[in-house]
């Protein structure tokens, strides 16, 4: 039984080595660092569509992009109102969900793959051309983060909001993997092995996936929220396919469904992003050549080889 | 007996595919506890038959009544929520989960906290305890933690019967539980099959004729999707027009 704490210990590693790399890093990699747990999240949320449903969503920026530009709005027109403009972008971005979600689910495969692609690139052409809204192109500058003084903290220092959002990212870990291990998890796991069989069985299909449509739009509304006031700004590309694209490679990247993979891939994919877009603008070029490599080499992404071993603590 | 409180009562059935008459006008009635066997030739509708009855499929026309209520376009899981299980002819588990997996999904499907989020899976003991109970009965205790996709074509056959018993069913559509399988293994299910308790009614599609006439108290006989006969396997034996069918073949 020695072998079971393996886990709590490296977690607790991993967590106490995040907790202190602010103290050694110059505040450059820690706002790095910010946007890598914010894609974590944000990567964690698409592959409870993809590795647990088996639903390819090519919109999944939809949420994101959606509950940024609300809390964007919010902060910057109306008021800097933490609480509220928080509450308003998770109920943006679920919202966005659960309407897409009831076109979306009506097809499967790569017809789902077209129909969340064009309903997100719907709300990017929204953001691009109602710039009385939304700046249009130029996307709303000047942002203020959120402003939590009434609990006496201050997340302008990019420390502070380090920490912040490395407290959602254990957080949204924690609830993901409660949620992945519960029967309604189970359950999705059923459905995407087999629909039919699920039906079959009593299950309301449409019901779960509907479901887990909108709470992994939820968790990708809040690393939309994270994701604003951290750049201070919000524009197009945050609706963008880009940005769908890019989080399902980072998912694919990683392993999809192995719960670790999505992370590791937002972590690479953040960096490698970082490091090129120092010395050449064609980052596309470039995540379009890992795509087609990660498919050949590596189909089942970069923990493909140790889903044996995972399986043992993460349901997959 | 009222045919309304007949497991399942057929009323005139009929399904097309655009120009494709599949069935027409089929009526079948089952009574509590009895085992019935559809025969016929290939493409004869006997599978499409079962998909309307489970709800894969809506009728084209007529009635299909679950234990006194009318279910025709009912979606399949209100009909399992009723005590109906299927098997499928072509293997339709999950494929990446383990064997003990697929069977946890078949005793949860009837459990109100199959919904829940909060506690893990594995808290609910008794799931559990029913799924391993059932393991150990079918012969499939030593294989709980295999991969589906690992097991040979028999165990997954087998498992295939085993996921719908875990539902515990009232009626019971078995699709050619034996097809694909060698003599040994079609043996072993059969007897397993033999084996379930009369409070299952049972609806056995089967190839192996003499399968379907020793399990079967009536056999129904489909051909180019009508009811060609139906009667005791004595009757059915002697129809001349099985016969016919089946030219050539033992019956
Ligand atoms: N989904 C479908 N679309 C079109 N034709 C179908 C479909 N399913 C079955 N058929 C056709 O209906 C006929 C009956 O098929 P089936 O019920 O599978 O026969 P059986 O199970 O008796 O061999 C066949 O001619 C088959 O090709
Ligand atoms: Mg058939």
């Amino acid at each position: 039984m020695r072998r079971s704490f393996l886990p709590i210990i490296l977690v607790i590693a991993g967590l106490a080595i995040l907790a202190i790399l602010p103290k050694v890093l110059t505040s450059y990699y820690v706002g790095l660092l910010v946007t890598v747990l914010i894609f974590g999240i944000f990567a964690l949320s698409l592959d409870l569509l993809l590795g647990h449903c088996g639903l390819p969503s090519l919109g999944h920026a939809a949420s994101f992009g959606t509950a940024a530009y609300v809390a964007g709005f919010l902060s910057l027109k109306i008021a800097n109102n933490a609480p509220v403009n928080f509450a308003a972008a998770l109920f943006a971005g679920g919202a966005v969900a659960a309407i897409f979600g009831l076109l979306a689910l009506r097809t499967r495969g790569i017809y789902f793959l077209m129909i969340t692609l064009a309903l997100s690139q719907v709300l990017w052409g929204l953001a691009f051309k109602w710039k009385s809204a939304t700046g249009g192109d130029d996307g709303m500058p000047g942002i203020p983060r959120p402003n939590l003084s009434m609990l006496g903290l201050d997340l302008t220092p990019v420390n502070s909001y380090y920490y912040f959002t490395l407290a959602l990212f254990v957080l949204v870990c924690i609830l993901m993997y409660i949620l992945i291990r519960s029967p309604f998890g189970h359950s999705l796991r059923g459905i995407r092995e087999s629909e039919s069989r699920m039906l079959a069985l009593g299950y309301n299909v449409w019901a779960h996936q509907y479901v887990a449509f909108i709470i992994a739009g939820l968790f990708a509304a809040l690393a939309g929220i994270l994701y604003v006031y951290y750049n201070n700004m919000v524009s197009p590309k945050d609706l963008h396919l880009i940005t769908s694209a890019k989080v399902l490679l980072m998912v694919i990247l990683g392993g999809t469904g192995t719960f670790l993979g999505p992370i590791l891939g937002a972590t690479l994919i953040v960096l490698l992003e970082n490091i090129v877009s120092g010395f050449t603008e064609r980052w596309l070029l470039i995540l379009g050549i890992i795509y087609v490599l990660v498919i050949m080499l590596a189909p089942k992404g970069l923990l493909g080889p140790l889903r044996g071993r995972l399986r043992r603590w993460i349901p997959m | 007996m009222d045919s309304n409180v007949a497991p399942l009562h057929v009323e005139n059935v009929s399904k097309n595919f655009g120009g494709l008459q599949a069935l027409l006008g089929v009526n079948l009635t089952l009574q509590e506890g009895e085992r019935r066997a559809i025969i016929g030739p290939n493409g004869a509708g006997k599978t499409t038959f079962f998909h309307l009855i489970s709800g894969v499929l809506t009728p084209s026309s007529g009635h299909i009544h679950l234990f006194g209520q009318e279910v025709t376009s009912k979606p399949p899981y209100r009909r399992a929520a009723l005590g109906l299980a299927r098997t499928f002819q072509i293997n339709n588990l999950f494929p990446n989960l383990s064997v003990l997996d697929n069977i946890v999904l078949s005793v949860q499907a009837l459990e109100k906290t199959k919904f829940s989020m909060f506690k893990p899976m594995t808290s609910y003991r008794h799931v559990y305890l029913r799924a391993e109970e059932l393991m150990e009965q079918w012969g499939l205790a030593d294989k709980g933690n295999t991969t589906v996709r690992n097991l040979s074509y028999g165990d997954q056959r087998e498992l295939e019967v085993v996921m719908a018993l875990a539902q515990e069913p009232k009626l019971l559509l078995l699709d050619e539980p034996t097809g694909g399988l060698s003599p040994a293994e079609t043996a072993t299910v059969t007897a397993m099959l033999s084996q379930l308790p009369r409070h299952i009614t049972v609806l056995l599609i089967e190839h192996d004729m003499d399968v379907a006439f020793t399990m079967a108290d009536r056999v129904t006989v489909f051909y180019m999707g009508e009811v060609l006969a139906e009667g005791t396997p004595q009757e059915v034996r002697e129809n001349p027009k099985v016969q016919e069918i089946y030219l050539g073949s033992p019956i």
